[in-house]
């Protein structure tokens, strides 16, 4: 068989226009409006809680003397007025956003951990040790959550971070079903069985070829974990548990609010506000992710 | 998109003629995408006459299936049609949804090339074909008229026990027995067109042959016209009574069958001709270039792989036996090709000798030593001389990785010495190697094209410098032009690397183009063995000679003497099921399987006074592998 019969466009060099799997996936994103909106307002909120309480004329704990159940005003320099000891919502309010947030992030990072780590092992070993080791996920899931908290708070009840590490270690069991999944399909692609006949070893091609093409689904789950976690916080705080004061936290703030509501209606308002909008735009992004990284139909 | 003219033949848009079952008139079908719209179909103009097959050819985005899908309003939900579509005097593309409905199946039909997902698979068969009678059945018909009109059609398409075949669910039948159940299905209704979309490409050669005479069949009978879709030059050749060539959105070139094959007009036919390999031009190089006599590099001897199949935590596991008492010998630089069609163990012989599945019984020599017995890291040592390209080019590679790691991979572990900047080095010199630059090193698959993506998938197994390539299917997933070239690119790599090459494929045709010498398998077992151009002169095996006289080719003249009666489904594989075979040598080199009492392990010793050698052999088990 003769060389090239005749110019063969396989082998014309490339134009310089390129894209890659993020760069397509942050074009797809980029045009959907509500995950967008949601980026923008939890940018804004995170600048927030950031910086926020350097520019804010009060802090969080001091109470101001001169006015104690004040209502938001903007002439005394409130703005979201301050509660019944006197300390400024608005300083209170961007605390608990930070400790919140800060909770969140530690949960979900330790399940992101622990659940990638599991359920690529699992699914990539497979057999016996899969089995095994998904039917440990199976018992968890049928053991009470709520019991495992009180259990938790027993033991790390001094230290929110801590505790909210441990609540980590109990959301990962989604994530490793999902990344068992995942590992599962991606084990029978072609690309595996290259790199097994290219001599590569088991923890290589778990770490190289299994993981990064995991990124897209893990990116998604995480997105919603975090206000699922938020969530779970407000949830502890409101009864009692999580964050000591002088911290504080959105949930707690709302907890103290729903006390007060019928005389002291905005302490329970702007806490309340700033939770509502953290988590729709948060749930927002995770959706707006799930579609720029929904490869399907894009080749 | 192309370069090309529209030819003379296809300038002038003619007037809907009457005998014309379906009249296309500047036929434009485009696509709302990502990237903006997009337009497949550049104003295209033909005509169905009645009683004829009209093959419609092309390469993949040519839009030869496109521009029959949008005259029957089956476009997906981003694309749109524009022009004439004209039956029976009505514009079929500006028909409302309700009429048109009533014209798809009942005069038009069409099959697809899946047999499995058009079927549904909850519904028995007799249910499904009832259902189509009904909704198109000019009156009510009684139960037992449907069921006996439905027997009838089962009969008609040549499917054995016609009345058990209803009661069954698509999942029972073999692939090519469910697409005579669609065709059966379409044609019940009575269309006067029927629009085949690749019906034959998912199945084997075997079982393609007797669909296609059975497509001839009807057309004769019946007087149905056929639009036949398809990217395969010989089975156009062997049905179609015209033919249109289709490229870049556009007609490239229409004529009679002889016309386009024996003076085709365009240079765009010529090159697709050319590219095409064809099993009665054997263009393989003679097996005595190769050392018959020296030490080969790979023996393989009895070797056997069973998988178990287990149905749960408490079911029984079954064995099912996948290869069986399957030798081979391979010289330095030769191409040993190794046919099958799906189920004969062709991949799994791949991977058995490569260990990436553990053979059962039997055993692998390579340079003399047995692979079977080395232990992890000695086995990954000897990975370096033993790398395969795989079938699918998207899938082989790593979607998240940029090709230069791809390829650089293999020397991770082969050279790991090698700094990360030495190894893009050596990566960027691979990818060379087969044609591509510099601008490739950093894109990801999804960016390339097939023949592009299969490029690097070549440079990947060849940059440790092999002995031995190993190539599943390597050419199988790609257009016929690409394919010329990826085998071209094959055979320089093994002039100027001295490479080994194990072909495995199912296509006769490429294999008579590139192998030394060709073993047949089937059902998991060596039934003949020879140098290429015997084989092919002179097939002794009769399941052999099946494969070989169900090949189309692609020369219309050739075809119409070949066509035979059209078989009964559902014994296909008559011919070859005489278990309990050994190899006799027939002739120097040509090893053919034969029927005897007992079982002896059949090698194949590659060369003469090399007599086969008998080694574990495996317990003999009846049951024969499905699928």
């Amino acid at each position: 068989m003769a060389d090239a019969p005749y110019d063969d466009p396989d082998t014309r060099p490339l134009d310089s226009a390129r894209s890659t799997r993020g760069r397509d996936a942050w074009r797809r994103f980029r045009r959907n409006r509500p995950a967008m909106a949601g980026l923008v307002l939890l940018v804004l909120i995170l600048l927030a809680a950031l910086i926020g309480p350097y520019f804010t004329p009060f802090d969080n704990e001091t109470p101001d003397w001169s006015a104690f159940r004040a209502p938001p005003s903007l002439a005394s320099g409130h703005w979201f007025g301050t509660d019944q000891n006197g300390r400024d919502l608005l300083a209170r309010t961007l605390q608990g956003t930070r400790v919140s947030l800060a909770v969140a992030g530690v949960a979900t990072l330790v399940a992101v951990v622990i659940g990638v780590v599991f359920g690529a092992v699992a699914g990539y070993i497979g057999g016996r040790l899969d089995q095994a080791m998904m039917r440990f996920v199976d018992v968890l899931y049928a053991l009470p959550y709520i019991l495992f908290v009180i259990l938790l708070m027993v033991i790390f009840g001094r230290n929110v971070y801590l505790l909210f590490a441990a609540i980590g270690c109990l959301e990962w069991l989604t994530m490793a079903r999902i990344v068992r999944g995942q590992t599962l399909s991606l084990r029978q692609r072609e690309f595996i069985e290259a790199a097994r006949a290219a001599g590569l070893g088991s923890a290589a091609i778990v770490r190289r070829h299994i993981v990064p093409n995991l990124v897209g689904p893990v990116v998604i789950y995480a997105a919603l974990t975090v206000p699922e976690i938020v969530a779970t916080e407000s949830f502890l705080s409101y009864l009692g548990f999580g964050v000591q004061e002088p911290l504080t936290s959105l949930g707690t703030l709302i907890a103290e609010g729903t006390d007060v509501f019928e005389i002291l209606p905005w302490l329970l308002w702007f806490p309340a506000a700033f939770l509502v909008t953290l988590l729709l735009s948060m749930l927002f992004i995770g959706d707006g992710l799930r579609d720029a990284f929904d490869m399907r139909g894009h080749g | 998109m192309s370069g090309l003219a529209a030819g003379p033949r296809t300038d002038a848009v003619p007037d809907a003629s009457p005998e014309a079952v379906l009249s296309v008139r500047n036929l434009t079908v485009g696509f709302r995408t990502e990237d903006g719209p997009v337009e497949a179909v550049h104003g295209i103009s033909f005509d169905v006459r009645r009683g004829e097959v009209l093959g419609v050819v092309g390469e993949s985005g040519s839009g030869k299936s496109q521009s029959l899908l949008a005259t029957l309003g089956l476009l997906t939900s981003n694309g749109h049609a524009r022009g004439e579509a004209l039956h029976d005097g009505r514009n079929l593309l500006t028909m409302p949804e309700r009429e048109l409905r009533r014209v798809r199946g009942r005069r038009i039909g069409m099959i697809f090339q899946d047999p499995l997902t058009s079927l549904t698979p909850h519904l028995r068969i007799g249910e499904q074909l009832s259902e189509t009678l009904r909704l198109h059945a000019p009156d009510r018909l009684s139960r037992s008229d449907v069921r006996r009109r439905c027997t009838e059609w089962l009969e008609r398409v040549h499917l054995n026990e016609p009345a058990r075949r209803l009661e069954q669910y698509p999942h029972e039948l073999s692939g090519g027995m469910r697409q005579r159940v669609m065709i059966a299905m379409t044609m019940l209704a009575g269309p006067e067109l029927l629009i085949a979309d690749e019906p034959t490409t998912a199945l084997d050669v075997t079982v393609q042959a007797g669909i296609l005479d059975l497509m001839r069949e009807l057309q004769r009978d019946l007087g149905t016209s056929i639009v036949l879709v398809t990217h395969d030059m010989g089975v156009v050749a062997g049905v179609c009574d015209r033919v249109q060539v289709m490229n870049g959105g556009r007609i490239v070139e229409s004529g009679t069958v002889d016309e386009i094959f024996h003076a085709p007009a365009e240079a765009y036919t010529r090159r697709l001709l050319a590219a095409v390999p064809r099993i009665d031009d054997v263009r393989a190089p003679p097996a005595e270039l190769v050392d018959p006599h020296g030490e080969p590099l790979l023996r393989v001897e009895g070797l056997g792989v069973d998988f178990s199949l287990h149905g749960g935590l408490f079911s029984k596991r079954r064995r099912f036996q996948a290869l069986e008492g399957v030798g081979l010998t391979l010289h330095a630089g030769e191409t040993l090709g190794i046919v099958g069609e799906s189920g004969s163990g062709k991949s799994t012989l791949a991977r058995a000798i490569l260990r990436l599945i553990e053979p059962t019984v039997g055993r692998v020599t390579w340079l003399g030593r047995a692979l079977g017995e080395l232990d992890a890291k000695a086995m990954r040592d000897a990975r370096r001389d033993l790398q395969i390209v795989f079938q699918d080019p998207f899938a082989s590679l790593n979607p998240s990785m940029p090709v230069v790691e791809s390829i650089a991979e293999p020397l991770r572990v082969f050279e790991p010495a090698l700094s990360r900047r030495g190894r893009r080095d050596r990566a960027r010199e691979a990818l060379s190697l087969v044609g591509l630059d510099d601008s490739f090193a950093n894109r990801y698959p999804h960016e390339l094209s097939g023949g592009q993506n299969q490029r690097v998938g070549i440079a990947r197994a060849t940059i440790s410098r092999p002995k031995l390539l190993v190539c599943d299917e390597a050419v199988s997933a790609l257009d016929v032009s690409v394919q010329a070239r990826v085998l071209a690119l094959l055979a320089k790599l093994q002039r100027e690397l001295g490479l080994s090459m194990l072909f495995i494929t199912h296509d006769l045709a490429v294999v008579s183009a590139v192998a030394h010498r060709v073993l047949v398998l089937y059902r998991g077992r060596v039934v003949e063995v020879a140098p290429t151009r015997t084989l092919f002169a002179g097939p002794r095996h009769p399941y052999t000679q099946r494969l070989l006289s169900a090949v189309p080719v692609a020369d219309p003249r050739a075809e119409r003497h070949a066509s035979g009666p059209a078989g009964q489904a559902g014994d296909e594989d008559g011919a070859a099921s005489n278990a309990g075979e050994r190899l006799r040598e027939v002739a120097p080199g040509h090893w053919v399987a034969e029927a005897r009492q007992g079982r002896d392990v059949p090698g194949d010793t590659g060369g003469p006074g090399d007599p086969a050698r008998s080694g574990a052999e495996p317990a003999f088990e009846p049951t024969a592998p499905t699928g």
